[in-house]
């Protein structure tokens, strides 16, 4: 292992744009200038610093512990992996915050809008810093509840419901993370990203799904992809920019730490590890075709354009994935297959930012997204068309471009493992991986022809004067994917071979890849059968309106899984559950009623000897009534015998006096003979 | 501290509100003014008191001591150890900043002097029973605190307040007659009710079962325990809100104390799980959390919704409790302080709002953080902690369970506490979401039309911001008082310091 390197910058980098947010949130909304030089100042220092940690971390990791915070630490670490990651986002962020200056200017709530945007960087730099799965999880919700602030930005009816899909399938995301990371920590005793297959034990598999569930949400792999074409272009466009170019790589980063590192045996490991490696990653592979595929034939059938953007991001996961997965099962020989979808990251985070950002200047002067209602920009903003052609160029993988660099690597890790393996699956998914890149270019055909070409529509017909910071933002943008595409081996050798290293990859794949020729005649060869096939598809698909053709609404993952399964949640588990719950409460209150009922029937019961005893007394009464009258009869019949006799002794004259003597006699008598003994 | 002072410390803590009382009540004809300042006084000195036991804790001292015998073996008793601290501290704190809340929130009500005097009298009560020595001492300050707090429960008059009054009165008085037959045969069994003693019964025959169920339906009813919750959801929300506050977030604590007291104590580790009784309190705790959030969706006046939310979060304390390992108690312990905290955040949040508004519904609160936002963002801090967010300290408390669990080998529990924290997420966020971004015209209920709505005043707003601070601190600051406490009160436990 290589040497380590203790530092806080680490700290500062993800801390000082978070409070830079909080800062900038009390400053009065007038204040623009102070905002806009606070954001970007954060967002420069960011990238300064990470620049500034390059020769570190290529001699070895940087790490910075702190112990006890949350009481179980967190701990960043930087190796070659993350610093490329962490290159690519400050990058990027830094642009887009450039290129808010001028599109935000005319939209409202900015204060939220730069407080969470420079803030939001803070946690995204904390996920790809994380030393252990601990830190990057609080890190990662941190990062989807700010990024949040700005998907809803627009404050409409769609963006809220955009925003709400996008902020439950994170949670949702978020919790099985959780269970992932608390079923790794009870079965091995620790978090740290390094290889723990042997250790895991029967649970491994649950492991495995609940992080691909929770990193594949974020990431868009279908089918859990449905917040991704909702969200993404409901956002401003420099968020969308950040969220497409940037925010899914936290997916995708994850993915790869837990694919390529975690899930690795330590040591040789035995056949079975192997075996099991191997079905994970093809797993993972055909997961990817799937998205790729799915993600371009979507595409091709939006008339959004922001929308064709996000189904191009989708698709491009899947290339991503697909390179992950071929990395994986190839084991130690994988090198082609990882750096390939390393450079994809990077690569797509710059054309499809780059994307997004020109998109965006089309709508701030345009208002308008729809390609049934644009055309012709490309006399009105030809900078931008230009700009767009390039980046376009870039994603469809043509030669001097960008993305032909990384397409390559990964179609070439999968001719690779065909050869290796022999599996006819792996064949298929390599004619796949060609058919989706021809649809590639077929939607971005699609799009630039929407926007760029055709007639300009009457009410657009006016003169656009772009502003500057826009336009150095775009050239900034196609500068870089010129400058990767005609130099693609200066990434490669400079920081992919690095990483690739550090995995421990080793044997033909790697020595193949330090010698990786991009222009010779095999790889150009399989890029101009992708061009001819898109045409192929293009030219007839255009002329007889296929793109037009909308799916009907019940054939969406939306329609068959998304939607049914909470009202299924719904009404088997919250209403029984308050059916229940309000049973429970009416059994309570019959309960109390026959309580009182039964009170009633005893209180009855009760009385009825009271009643006889009443009745009892009335006929005694009466009784001594006429008891009385006979009596008084009675004496005046003696009165008349005894005359003398005037004052008879009876029971009715015994007054309370006479009790009352008669009771202290007694007591007198009590004490007499109890002290005589 | 000497063991002397301590004790005559730990005798004023319980009698000095109880105390003052008839004063705070006869101070109210006089001068409002004066009344609620000593009111305010009690809790406050009560707080500091309590705060200056803490080196007594923190050496590792246990306080035991006995006033006199009723009975042979019955007697009145004080008790203080960690477990009683933490209790303690957490309930004269809450106490504290719900009565400088009060302050603002009861001025317009009626019956000032009555609402002053039973919430003095009820932390007394409250502390009694957390500072109890034996179970019979702790008997006596529970039935107290149960019955007086009826007062604060119905202090609205209102019919409906009368009502849930009435069905908290007939269970609190089941409750209380459950317990007293537990103790009882407690007695008959072990000689004593002394918390002194550890381990009072050591077989669970079926009498000392008899003891166990007895006790899970006092203390249980009181922690809002399924199926004995119903009463809660009706209280709670009744209540004026600083009550609720309390009551939610203290009062149902003493059931959790209480079953803490009983697990350790009337019984041990040993014979709960020989005899397999944790899995009756594992199964009840899991019913009561995905019931009590499963409820809480389906509710759209706040508190309600709120109080339904404490019987799913009394779930995690008790599920933590029939793990009965080291991080599922320290997560048990944690959730107690977080829960204490969080709820009482968000009962004085949602009554501010309530009190501003007069709106109790949800769909009626679109809009409102832009018009109150101090109190709203206080709100959306305490609920996310509910969710369990990190950096939060619910996440913490979370967390710690979850691992609890997984230490015991029980999947199915760290299962069960995230599909709540997802119920959680998918009740309070309906609430948040809207309050904040909820674009005025979007409903034509919502507030944001109406402009004439301020955030309350300060001397509201401060109990909220602490609480919401607290949230924060205790869930991400790495010198974590709470959860230090929480840790050395599971140790204390688990390694039989309750000797």
């Amino acid at each position: 292992m290589e040497v380590a390197y203790s530092s806080y910058l680490p700290l500062f980098l993800v801390l000082v744009p978070m409070l830079t947010g909080l800062v900038l949130y009390f400053f009065a909304e007038k204040r623009m200038l102070i905002r806009k030089a606070g954001a970007l100042m954060a967002s420069l220092f960011s990238l300064a610093g990470v620049i500034w940690l390059l020769p570190w971390v290529l001699a070895g990791d940087v790490c910075c512990d702190l112990i006890e915070f949350m009481q179980f630490g967190l701990y960043f670490k930087i190796d070659i992996i993350s610093w490329v990651f962490a290159f690519l986002i400050t990058l990027v962020w830094f642009l887009a915050t450039l290129f808010s200056f001028s599109y935000m200017d005319h939209e409202h709530n900015l204060r939220r809008y730069y407080s969470f945007l420079i803030f939001t960087l803070g946690p995204i730099l904390g996920v790809v810093f994380a030393g252990d799965f601990f830190t990057l999880f609080i890190t990662f919700e941190i990062m989807t509840f700010s990024s949040f602030v700005l998907v809803i930005h627009k404050q409409n009816r769609e963006a809220l419901q955009a925003g709400s899909l996008y902020l439950y399938m994170a949670i949702i995301g978020g919790l099985s993370l959780l269970f992932a990371i608390l079923l790794l920590y009870g079965n091995t005793g620790h978090l740290d990203m390094v290889p723990l297959l042997q250790e895991m034990g029967a649970q491994r598999t649950a492991i495995f799904i609940l992080f691909m569930i929770g990193f594949g949400i974020k990431a868009g792999l279908v089918p859990l992809h449905i917040w991704l074409p909702l969200a993404h272009p409901v956002a401003p466009s420099p968020a969308s920019a950040l969220l497409s170019g940037i925010m899914i790589k936290a997916g995708a980063y994850g993915i790869l730490r837990v694919s390529l590192v975690l899930f690795r045996p330590e040591g040789a490991g035995s056949a079975a590890d192997w075996t099991y490696i191997f079905n994970s990653g093809y797993i993972l592979m055909w997961i990817g075709i799937v998205t790729m595929l799915a993600g371009a034939l979507m595409a091709l059938l939006q008339s959004n354009s922001k929308r064709i953007l996000a189904y191009s991001s989708i698709s491009q996961m899947g290339y991503i994935a697909t390179g992950f997965g071929v990395a994986v099962f190839m084991g130690v020989e994988g090198a082609m297959g990882f750096s390939g979808s390393v450079y994809h990251i990077v690569n797509h985070a710059i054309f499809k930012a780059g994307l997004f950002a020109m998109i965006g200047v089309v709508y701030m002067y345009t208002h308008e997204i729809d390609l049934s209602r644009l055309g012709g920009m490309i006399r009105k903003m030809p900078l931008v068309a230009t700009t767009f052609i390039i980046a376009a160029l870039g994603i469809a993988g043509i030669p001097g471009f960008n993305g032909y660099a990384s397409k390559t690597l990964i179609h070439d890790a999968m001719l690779e493992a065909h050869q290796l393996y022999g599996l006819y699956g792996i064949f298929v998914a390599e004619r796949l991986f060609v058919i989706t890149s021809a649809l590639t270019i077929c939607y971005f055909l699609k799009l630039f022809h929407g926007v760029f070409l055709g007639k300009v529509p009457e009410e657009l017909d006016r003169d656009y004067r772009i502003s500057p910071s826009a336009n150095i933002v775009l050239a900034v943008f196609a500068a870089l994917v010129l400058g990767i595409g005609i130099f693609p081996n200066l990434v490669l050798e400079r920081l992919l071979l690095p990483a690739a290293s550090l995995l421990g990859f080793t044997g033909a794949g790697m020595d193949h890849l330090s010698h990786f020729n991009f222009f010779e005649w095999h790889p150009l060869e399989a890029i101009l059968v992708v061009v001819l096939l898109a045409l192929f598809i293009y030219l007839p698909a255009v002329s007889r309106g296929w793109f037009e053709w909308t799916p009907p609404p019940w054939l969406s993952v939306q329609a068959l899984f998304i939607r049914p399964l909470p009202r299924l949640v719904m009404s088997f588990f919250f209403r029984d559950a308050s059916i229940n719950d309000m049973a429970l409460g009416q059994f309570y209150e019959h309960a109390e009623s026959d309580n009182t009922y039964q009170q009633y029937y005893l209180s009855d019961l009760e009385q009825e000897p009271d009643h006889s005893q009443d009745e009892a007394g009335q006929s005694a009464y009466c009784m001594a009534g006429k008891g009385l009258a006979r009596d008084r009869q009675l004496k005046n019949q003696l009165k008349s015998a005894f005359w003398w006799d005037q004052e008879q002794w009876n029971i009715k004259n015994l007054n309370f006096d006479n009790l009352l003597l008669a009771f202290v006699l007694g007591v007198i008598l009590f004490i007499v003979f109890s002290f005589g003994n | 501290m000497d063991e002397t002072t301590a004790i005559a410390v730990i005798l004023f803590i319980i009698l000095f509100p109880i105390i003052m009382t008839p004063i705070v009540m006869s101070m109210g004809g006089k001068s409002e003014k004066l009344r609620n300042a000593l009111a305010m006084a009690t809790s406050a000195v009560t707080f500091l008191m309590v705060f200056s036991l803490y080196p007594v804790v923190v050496r590792g001292d246990v306080i035991q001591h006995t006033f006199f015998e009723i009975l042979p073996n019955l007697e009145i008793s004080i008790r203080l150890d960690i477990l009683s601290f933490c209790l303690t501290a957490v309930a004269s704190f809450v106490w504290f900043l719900c009565t400088v809340y009060s302050l603002d929130y009861m001025a317009e009500e009626h019956g000032g002097s009555r609402y002053y005097a039973v919430l003095v009298f009820t932390l007394g009560s409250c502390l009694g029973i957390f500072l109890a020595g034996d179970f019979f001492t702790l008997f006596v300050f529970f039935e107290l605190m149960s019955l007086i707090s009826y007062i604060l429960v119905v202090h609205e008059e209102t019919e409906q307040a009368l009502k849930a009054g009435y069905k908290y009165l007939i269970m609190t008085i089941i409750g209380g007659l459950a317990l007293f037959f537990g103790i009882i045969i407690t007695f008959e069994l072990g000689g004593t009710v002394s918390l002194g003693v550890g381990a009072i019964i050591k077989e669970g025959t079926l009498l000392a079962l008899l003891a166990f169920i007895c006790f899970l339906v006092g203390f249980g009813m009181k922690a809002g325990m399924f199926p004995l919750h119903v009463w809660l959801p009706d209280a709670h929300p009744v209540a004026p809100s600083p009550a609720s506050a309390l009551l939610s977030g203290i009062m149902l604590k003493t059931g959790a104390y209480g079953l803490f007291r009983v697990v350790f104590h009337a019984f041990s580790i040993e014979v709960i799980q020989t005899s397999n009784w944790d899995i009756i309190l594992g199964v009840l705790a899991v019913i009561t959390i995905l019931l009590g959030s499963a409820v809480a969706l389906t509710q759209d006046d706040i508190k309600r919704r709120l109080a339904y939310s404490s019987v799913g979060q009394m779930g995690y304390v008790l599920l933590g409790l029939s793990v009965l390992n080291e991080n599922a108690l320290t997560g048990t312990m944690f959730h107690i302080f977080s829960h204490a905290i969080m709820k009482s955040c968000l009962f004085l949040a949602a009554g501010a709002i309530i009190w501003k508004t007069g709106k109790r519904q949800i769909s009626d609160m679109g809009g409102v953080g832009r018009k109150m936002p101090y109190t709203m963002v206080c709100f959306s801090i305490a609920a996310l902690a509910m969710i369990g967010i990190p950096p939060l300290n619910g996440f913490l408390s979370k967390w710690t369970l979850g691992l609890g669990a997984l230490d015991a080998n029980l999947t199915i529990y760290a299962l069960v506490l995230l599909i709540s924290s997802l119920l959680n997420a998918l009740y309070y966020l309906p609430i948040i979401v809207p309050a904040f971004f909820e674009m005025v015209g979007e409903n034509e209920h919502s507030f944001a039309l109406r402009s004439n709505i301020q955030d309350v005043t300060p001397r509201m707003l401060a109990p909220l911001v602490i609480l919401a601070l607290c949230t924060i601190v205790f869930g991400l600051s790495p010198i974590n008082v709470l959860f230090d406490l929480s840790r050395w009160t599971s140790l204390f436990f688990l390694e039989g310091g309750f000797m």
